[in-house]
């Protein structure tokens, strides 16, 4: 195949996607080193490896959003990096998170996804109704994405990856924390599709996944390992693997011997049996001496993906753990480790657990299994006290949760999915924090430390940030911490999710010496091979305990004539299904869906598809679509009227800040407080007292000693005072040769200062005026002032209007920066750009709906300020309108530059408010007057777009429409706004790629 | 270790090192924390002022006598003035102050030199602009005594007058407005590091799934609520002490009070922060809702401190809720601790209402922090 043509895609029986070569470096660190595959139409691809193998680079690469630093990838004849837009029009891209937006509902995620893709109308209703009968998603449609479970969302990504019907689908870890049932449901989906003829590649670090497809592409360490289908990679372990049987209570001794053989490479614990793997050319006679010894059968077993994994890798680990070894004994009081009566949680009307009772014994692993949304993790919450129940009461080691809380915890270690480690502190930093907060202290802290840094093998670790360890060391640091205060209760939240089975046997090996010290073990997965360590299994569902045995008695119960030897995943169907009473659905192969799926692609013909495909790529060359714009604006503006915050923020702040500048805010002084001291008893005097009393600016407290008052104003219950002297009738007579009063004001506060030092020489002034005897020669030169706009100087007339620009600053750049970076979070925004939507069509569409928001708070805030607080306007609405349009596009600039630039709420928000919201307010003109400012900062001023709107929305406000003003100003913000908006669009394009 | 307040000391060490250290060890986060109040304090102790300096202003001059003429003279040396516009008609004068090319235009009518020199009063137009009310009334003050001094000087033929009063700017004789804004500025930068850290602290753990962690482990609510206060107090102890340092030997603002004294206040002042930093964190379950939350009691809490405004000018009823701002209480203290050496009653007096705030929202995060787990 010509893969230099790029004429538009093309139609051979060959690959449907070619890796040629690829390189992908970030920075130092090479992600991928050289990768060349070939992904065929018509099957189902594994990209299979441990985490950080480079799997997400790779998906990402062939969905076009990332260029390889070498080499190049086509798909369908095109190439992903030049041909971006072509190649988004025929591929499906589900990314990690599923891409959804959680605050739609089902209904409007499809439809987003099929007008991005550039369907028309018509052809939504029957596509959805193929999709929806496909994915069983019905019944749902007006659900938010959000209220989904795990299963349900990544069903309704898939649906929507499948829009417009891709030729090749992309499934980032579909399987990642979806409960067997829905696994299974996805499963039976892609086989529909591949029979459709689509190339599906679906990554995974679950290798029995990887089993399960037709051609595997093994990644470890950014290097293809392994190339083909998954059975010639089984096929070199053939008679490697072995299942010791029978030996029950014995296994775990069993397996960490078995695993201390230099003959065997692999090993883990199925129920009551040990499963072996031997090395290449190894010797089988340890083994079976081994299984004699201990009483098991030793049978030949089928080989397993896994088992070629792990020997392609070296082998796992030994079955000796260092740390069990060093640890002593467990003595606990009671044989019940951990107990639970009637245990009921209750959220509202429903119950999440609903009347739980069991018993762990001392020493055992018990598994907590159950569907997504089952109770589990309610369940587990309760019993390490994290929640406290409705009902019922919780036992761990025999104290009760409710009442010795701190006594049964000292009892516990917890172990969580995420780690919970603190990226913030160093990983000596993490062990000295968790010794501490169990109460170690002095040497023994010191002891315990450094047998985990030693056992562990942290020590080249110990100054680094846990965030930068590989994964595996991560999970020994979450070991370390959980395990230092020697907890006779290990608690394990889905401890080995997305773990590489390496590390999974080692942590493995770490628990199983454990419970043999005596360790109680409680654990929670969906992991059906951790399922396989436990001693008992309780399985929840709707609430509910379904079932609690052994692993084996629970495979058991789902054997049938075709299935034999059940798995646990298959006993875990069996019995949610069991429950559901409806078995017929799965249990048949015909699948009325799939088959409705197959038909729909075969009655298609083929100039059909040509010609679709044909107006997909003529639709994803067009730059800028109007459709796709509609779809994207549509989706912003349901997402905005769903969020409460953003509505709090675009309507209730405002009418907040608008209160306070009209209340809180005010330099117009009035009623200031004034002390009057009358030393002198004349009729002159206490007339001028008399004055003072009598306007408005103050509140006058009369006096006689001037010591009264001097410690008032140091108090700050006075401004200020007068002092009308002993002797002021005689000065009063010598006509000014000398001062009259004394006026002292509180120099603390220099604004008010100033003003009483003015209004009390008005006073005075105007008393002087009308006593013509005290009268001194008349001042010649005096001035009438008037003020235009503003004549009665009401400093709330000039702070109202700009307090509309603060209003706009907080909805254009702060909501805008935290809406963008939180769509970076949920990863909705990689979904996005894998469609053929173009970086200024996802923009503007982000955009439009804000700067229309902008727009409405501006004339709400606007009525308010007119109608509420009385100031006039005197300009025209259609300049008030033009001037708040052309600051939303500097103010909304801004804040999609922050947030490409942060991509976190918090940073994001960090930034909005240095480099948004205090300019506004404090360099804008605002409150402080910008000629008073020394030269740099009015510099600085000429670079705060609020400056130039403050500016204009006094004068349309107060004085009328000044268009050469006003034209100036908007050529200002304008200006701005491009600037921002460039840096923004670059920002964004090359987001992914760092 | 039991009784009413069950704390282990060692617990608490621990957390305490965690808190400091996850807000310290990055040297990114150190920088976050340390730089922009520092650059905040420079730029905005030199860009807040409300007095007036270099503004502009039009003049019309009908008259080309003599009183007019040092009447014009007098106005561009003064050093509140800026760039002195000439205009040669009405509409021009109109103009630079619709284009806001000048403050305040002074029109002086053909007759003006002739009044002063017949005695009568010389009257001077004086318009000025409505929008800037604030400014413009100080203006208008300038342009005043100059008027007033020009006719004096020239009543007097050079024979000096008293004026009707002298006038005393007590602790600030020449008002010198940094001396003002740099005390508050110290107090708010600090409101909003120790909001934004403490408010941040019990929400970033809630997100990151390590709260659940702290809960798993014996430390009581307590001590988790010691162990968060304990850092966010010292960094914004030291960062407002930084600050005030700052003002006594940066800008050399007279310190009269008493400096321990100050510096207990600030620890009370900056602990009811905390306690409402916390209270907010405690209820908030996302970062992005501890921010707003943050902002929304921040925002409103610098408006109403006191800082930009008097509190007098506020409704009567906004200043009862005034009385609720630690901020409030502490600026009073900090102004007057520097200026005016405020004395210990007066200093008491402020410092309750703040120690009465401390303990409320402190006792209201624990107990929402417990409530949290039901």
């Amino acid at each position: 195949m010509d893969a230099n043509s790029s004429a538009g895609p093309r139609r051979e029986d060959g690959a449907a996607v070619i890796v040629d070569g690829v390189v992908k470096a970030f920075g130092d660190l090479r992600a991928l080193r050289g990768i060349d595959a070939q992904i065929r139409p018509g099957r189902l691809t594994g990209l299979v490896g441990p985490d950080g193998a480079g799997k997400t680079t790779l998906m990402r690469i062939m969905a076009g959003l990332m260029t390889p630093t070498e080499g190049r990838v086509s798909l369908c004849g095109l190439d992903v990096s030049s041909e971006g837009e072509a190649v988004h029009a025929i591929t499906g891209y589900m990314p990690q998170r599923f891409g959804l937006y959680e605050d739609l509902t089902v209904l409007q995620n499809m439809s987003l996804y099929a007008e991005l893709r550039g369907m028309n109308r018509r052809q939504h209703s029957d596509t959805f109704e193929r999709l929806l009968d496909f994915t069983r998603l019905q019944p749902f449609t007006g659900r938010l994405a959000g209220k989904l479970s795990g299963g349900m969302k990544q069903k309704l990504g898939l649906a929507c990856a499948l829009m417009a019907t891709p030729r090749v689908l992309l499934l980032d870890e579909p399987g990642v924390g979806v409960d067997p049932v829905s696994r299974q449901d996805l499963w039976r989906m892609v086989k529909a599709l591949t029979d459709d003829g689509m190339a599906v590649v679906w990554s995974t670090a679950y290798l029995d996944e990887a089993e399960r497809c037709e051609h595997v592409l093994l990644l470890n360490e950014g290097k293809l390992e392994f190339d083909g289908p998954p059975a010639a990679l089984t096929g070199r372990l053939h008679d490697r693997s072995f299942r010791i049987d029978e030996v029950g209570d014995e296994r775990r001794a069993v397996l960490a011997r078995a695993l201390d053989l230099e003959s065997v490479c692999d090993g883990v614990i199925q129920g009551a049996a040990v499963r072996v793997v031997l090395r290449e050319n190894a010797d089988r006679e340890p083994l079976e001496q081994l299984a004699a010894e201990v009483g098991g059968s030793l049978d030949a077993v089928p080989p397993r993906f896994e088992d070629a994994f792990v020997d392609l890798l070296g082998g796992g680990p030994g079955g000796t753990s260092e740390l069990a070894e060093r640890m002593q004994a467990v003595e606990l009081d009671s044989e019940i480790a951990v107990s639970c009566r009637h245990l009921t949680k209750r959220f509202g009307d429903f119950a999440a657990t609903d009347d739980v009772s069991f018993e762990v014994r001392r020493g055992e692993i018990f598994g907590l299994l159950g569907p997504n949304g089952a109770g589990k993790s309610t369940t587990f919450k309760m019993l390490c006290g994290l929640l406290t129940p409705s009902d019922g009461e919780a036992h761990v080691a025999g104290h009760n949760l409710r009442s010795a809380t701190s006594q049964a915890k000292r009892q516990l270690g917890y172990m969580a999915q995420k780690f919970s480690l603190y990226g913030l502190l160093s990983v000596g930093q993490n062990l000295e924090f968790s010794a501490g907060v169990y109460g170690l202290e002095g040497r023994i802290k010191r002891e315990r430390i450094d047998e985990m840094i030693e056992i562990f093998q942290l020590g080249p670790y110990l100054k680094a940030s846990p965030d930068s360890l590989p994964l595996g060391f991560k999970q020994r640091l979450a070991m370390a911490c959980a395990l230092m205060h020697r907890p006779p209760v290990l608690f394990l939240d889905e401890p080995t999710s997305g773990v590489d089975p390496i590390t999974r046997r080692e942590f493995w090996t770490h628990i199983n010496g454990l419970v043999r010290r005596g360790v109680t073990v409680m654990v929670t997965t969906h992991f059906m091979d951790e399922a396989e360590y436990c001693d008992r299994v309780a399985l929840m569902y709707q609430s509910r305990l379904i079932a609690l045995d052994t692993p084996d008695a629970l495979k058991q119960k789902a054997v049938t004539a075709e299935r034999p030897e059940p798995t646990m995943e298959d006993a875990f169907i069996h019995l949610v299904e069991a429950e559901d009473g409806d078995n017929e659905e799965t249990a048949t192969d015909a699948d009325p869906a799939a088959d409705q799926m197959r038909e729909h692609a075969e009655s298609k013909d083929v100039p059909a598809t040509a010609k679709r495909d044909a107006r997909a790529q003529e639709i994803a060359h067009r730059r800028f679509d109007l459709r796709r714009l509609a779809a994207l604006v549509r989706k912003e503006s349901l997402q905005l009227v769903r969020d409460p915050s953003s509505i709090l923020i675009a309507f209730a702040l405002p009418v907040m800040l608008l209160f306070l500048f009209a209340y809180a805010v005010s330099l117009d002084i009035r009623q200031v407080r004034l002390g009057v001291v009358l030393e002198s008893d004349g009729a002159a005097a206490h007339s001028l007292a008399a004055a003072f009393s009598g306007t408005r600016y103050f509140e006058v407290t009369p006096a006689h000693d001037r010591r009264e008052v001097a410690g008032q104003l140091i108090s700050g219950k006075l401004a200020g005072y007068v002092v009308i002297p002993q002797d002021f009738e005689t000065r009063a007579a010598r006509h000014g040769s000398e001062p009259l009063v004394q006026i002292i004001t509180d120099g603390s506060q220099p604004n008010t200062a100033s003003f009483v030092a003015n209004y009390a020489n008005g006073v005075l002034g105007n008393w002087l005026a009308s006593h013509a005897a005290a009268l001194p020669p008349a001042p010649r030169i005096t001035l009438k002032p008037r003020f235009w706009f503003n004549p009665e100087i009401d400093t709330r007339r000039a702070l109202l209007p700009g307090a509309v620009a603060i209003v706009m600053t907080i909805i254009g750049t702060l909501l805008t920066a935290l809406v963008v970076a939180r769509e970076w979070e949920r990863g909705t925004m990689e979904a996005i750009m894998s469609t053929p939507a173009s970086v200024p069509e996802i923009l503007i569409g982000k955009l439009l709906p804000y700067f229309l928001l902008g727009l409405a708070a501006t004339i709400g805030t606007a009525l308010l300020v007119i109608l509420a607080f009385g100031v006039p306007i005197r300009g025209s609405w259609l300049a008030l309108l033009a001037m708040s349009s052309a600051f939303l596009v500097p103010a909304l600039g801004q804040g999609l530059l922050i947030s490409s630039m942060a991509r976190n709420q918090f940073i994001a928000a960090q930034l909005a408010l240095l480099s948004g919201f205090l300019p506004a307010f404090l360099l804008s003109g605002f409150i402080y007057e910008i000629d008073s400012m020394p030269l740099p900062i009015r510099g600085l001023t000429h670079l705060v777009a609020a400056r130039y709107f403050i500016d204009s929305l006094r004068t349309v406000f107060l004085a009328g429409d000044v268009w050469p003003m006003f034209l100036a100003n908007m050529a200002a913000m304008l200006a701005i706004g491009s600037v921002f908006f460039f840096f923004a669009m670059r920002k964004t394009r090359k987001t992914l790629d760092t | 270790m039991s009784g009413l307040f069950p704390i282990s000391r060692t617990r608490l060490r621990a957390q305490i090192i965690k808190e400091l250290l996850s807000i310290l060890r990055d040297p990114r986060s150190r920088m976050v924390l340390v730089g922009p109040p520092l650059m905040q304090l420079l730029i905005f102790s030199f860009a807040a002022t409300l007095d007036v300096t270099n503004v502009d202003l039009g003049i019309f001059n009908r008259d080309s006598g003599r009183a007019s003429q040092e009447f014009v003279a007098a106005i561009a040396a003064s050093n509140f003035a800026g760039d002195l516009h000439v205009a040669h008609s009405a509409r021009e004068l109109r103009e630079l102050i619709d284009t806001r090319q000048a403050i305040a235009v002074v029109e002086i009518p053909p007759t003006f030199s002739r009044d002063a020199s017949t005695g009568r009063a010389a009257v001077a137009q004086v318009t000025i602009d409505g929008r800037r009310a604030n400014a413009g009334q100080l203006t208008l003050g300038y342009l005043s005594a100059i008027a007033a001094n020009t006719g004096v000087q020239l009543a007097r033929d050079g024979t000096p007058m008293a004026e009707p009063s002298v006038v005393r700017h007590w602790f600030n004789a020449n008002r010198i407005y940094r001396w003002f804004i740099v005390p508050g500025l110290s107090g708010i930068l600090s409101t909003f590091i120790a909001l934004l850290v403490t408010a941040l602290s019990i929400a970033r753990e809630r997100e990151l799934g390590t709260f659940d962690q702290l809960l798993v482990s014996p430390t009581t609510t307590l001590e988790i609520i010691i162990s968060k206060t304990v850092p966010a107090l010292i960094i914004g102890t030291v960062l407002g002490t930084v600050m005030i340092c700052a003002g006594i030997f940066l800008f050399g603002i007279p310190f009269r009070g008493s400096f321990p004294l100050l510096f207990g206040c600030l620890v009370l002042f900056i602990l009811s922060m905390v306690g409402i930093g916390l209270m907010i964190s405690s209820v908030s379950s996302s970062q992005q809702q501890a921010i707003l939350g943050t902002f929304a009691v921040a925002v409103p809490s610098v408006l109403m401190s006191g800082f930009a405004t008097p509190v007098e000018n506020m409704p009567v009823f906004l200043q009862y809720l005034a009385q609720a701002i630690p901020l409030k209480h502490f600026l009073i203290i900090v102004q007057g601790s520097f200026t005016k050496g405020m004395p210990l009653v007066d200093v008491l007096h402020n410092t309750w209402p703040m120690a009465v705030i401390a303990v409320v929202t402190l006792s209201a995060a624990g107990l929402f922090v417990r409530s949290k787990l039901q």
